[in-house]
């Protein structure tokens, strides 16, 4: 855990920039892709541009809902921004509807997009992995393994090395089929497969579980949900190729 | 398109697929049943400063020399402000904590204000107190043995603790805005 590195009078937060830097890295891995794919850089770039910024909107406002007796009174508190007053839930859900909408005004072909993203949400998978190891978020329930580390006053697993190693196992995958795509979106589908398969397995590892009635873990229930969502449509994407992606030329020489 | 041999693709076309997807959503909910967690999350009782944990007690001398234990403040909501008269921040946040404090007061809710000694002088502790007319405890760390204990790394950092001590949010660095504050005591003090 190496949460804030002091140069001199500056605190950087050490979590942020691995964050900052991981998303840089997808984002420049999803733009190679795209190109890769035929699609334009641009378009890549402005998705998660305007991804981005929904994200924190939605996180803030989704927050500011939440307590809204208190900022009524304070209007300009909206503005003040720390990362303990923003939700998380709120982001992802407008992060995504913002760059789905952004995806259709384009008219762009979703399936051959969201194939470019799949290396790069491997390896922002693997950057949040080294976040949680230096903030200490996400981590394992107490054990006397020998390879535990001791982390909020016990030895834990380090589910974040965990989330690292199955993160580059699954960017491994990915790069192995990546130039043998049986059909538009296969390389998506396979990161949500494997991602969600990787979650559910190692989620009784973790010690921060959100748990609901009956003890059952969150986020298990969700990723098993996906895996099962991702094997649900793979057959059907694979029957049928969205008319739109024809004029995309460069999809034939990959497929 | 061609229909070569990877697994997926071979499997699309046939009901064997059906299969595969009744096998895991099987395996998947037994996996899910076998590992459900005994409530409530274990890490509840191990005391650790950060957010989800039970708050680290400690003992301290107020400025007045009364002493003042966390463990004796269960049932209130708590929360625990690191600071220093030299720091700006902290200077600019504190007539926003004593706000809060004087609002909710009354709903079980205090402030201890945990100032790093060690790293302070008492004289300019007792003109800062002075200064901003605060009514809340405000604690001594003369050793840093709190600090240490609480991981302190940036100043002021704050923990908000609820009622059955353990801690809902840890605000790192500041000033924090009332809304932040405000927002943060009202999830300790559910209506």
């Amino acid at each position: 855990m190496f949460p804030i590195l002091q140069l001199g009078p500056l605190a950087i937060r050490v979590p942020g920039l691995i964050a900052l830097a991981a998303a840089w890295l997808a984002l420049d891995i999803a733009s190679r892709e795209a190109r890769r794919l035929g699609l334009s850089a641009e378009y890549v770039y402005n998705a998660g541009f305007y991804g981005l910024v929904g994200g924190v909107l939605g996180a803030r406002l989704w927050y500011v809902g939440t307590y809204w007796s208190v900022y009524r009174t304070d209007l300009l508190a909206i503005f003040s921004l720390n990362p303990a007053t923003l939700s998380l839930g709120g982001g992802v859900v407008l992060g995504l509807l913002v760059m789905a909408w952004y995806l259709r005004a384009r008219a762009l072909p979703i399936r051959l997009f969201l194939d470019s993203t799949a290396l790069a949400l491997a390896v922002f998978a693997a950057g949040l992995g080294l976040v949680t190891l230096a903030s200490g978020d996400a981590y394992g329930v107490p054990t006397r393994l020998p390879w535990a580390i001791y982390m909020w006053d016990d030895y834990r697993h380090p589910t974040q090395l965990y989330d690292i190693l199955a993160a580059a196992t699954i960017f491994t995958i990915l790069w192995r089929l990546r130039n043998n795509r049986p059909f538009s979106g296969y390389l998506f589908l396979s990161f949500i497969t494997l991602y969600a398969l990787a979650r559910l397995l190692l989620e009784p590892l973790r010690g921060d579980s959100l748990i609901w009635a009956g003890g059952f873990r969150a986020v298990q229930l969700w990723s098993l949900a996906a895996l099962l969502a991702a094997l649900w449509i793979t057959p059907k994407w694979a029957r049928k190729q969205p008319a739109h992606s024809a004029p995309w030329p460069p999809e034939e020489p990959y497929s | 398109m061609t229909a070569n041999a990877t697994p997926f693709h071979l499997a699309a076309n046939s009901h064997r697929w059906r299969g595969l997807m009744l096998a895991v959503a099987l395996l998947g909910a037994g996996w899910i049943w076998v590992t459900r967690s005994p409530a409530p999350p274990a890490s509840d009782a191990t005391a650790s400063p950060r957010a989800g944990f039970t708050a680290p007690d400690f003992s301290l001398q107020t400025l007045d020399g009364q002493a003042v234990t966390l463990a004796d403040l269960r049932g209130q909501a708590v929360m625990i402000n690191l600071w220093a008269s030299w720091c700006p921040p902290c200077r600019k946040e504190m007539p926003d904590i004593l706000r809060v404090y004087e609002a909710y007061r009354d709903q079980g809710f205090t402030v201890l204000a945990v100032n790093t000694t060690f790293q302070d002088n008492e004289s300019d502790v007792r003109a800062f107190v002075q200064e901003f007319d605060l009514t809340f405890p405000i604690l001594l760390d003369v050793t840093g043995s709190v600090s240490q204990r609480y991981q302190l790394r940036a100043l002021p950092t704050t923990f908000f603790v609820d009622r059955r001590g353990v801690i809902q949010e840890v605000v790192l660095g500041g000033p924090m805005s009332k809304a932040l504050i405000e927002s943060n005591v009202a999830k300790l003090l559910p209506p």
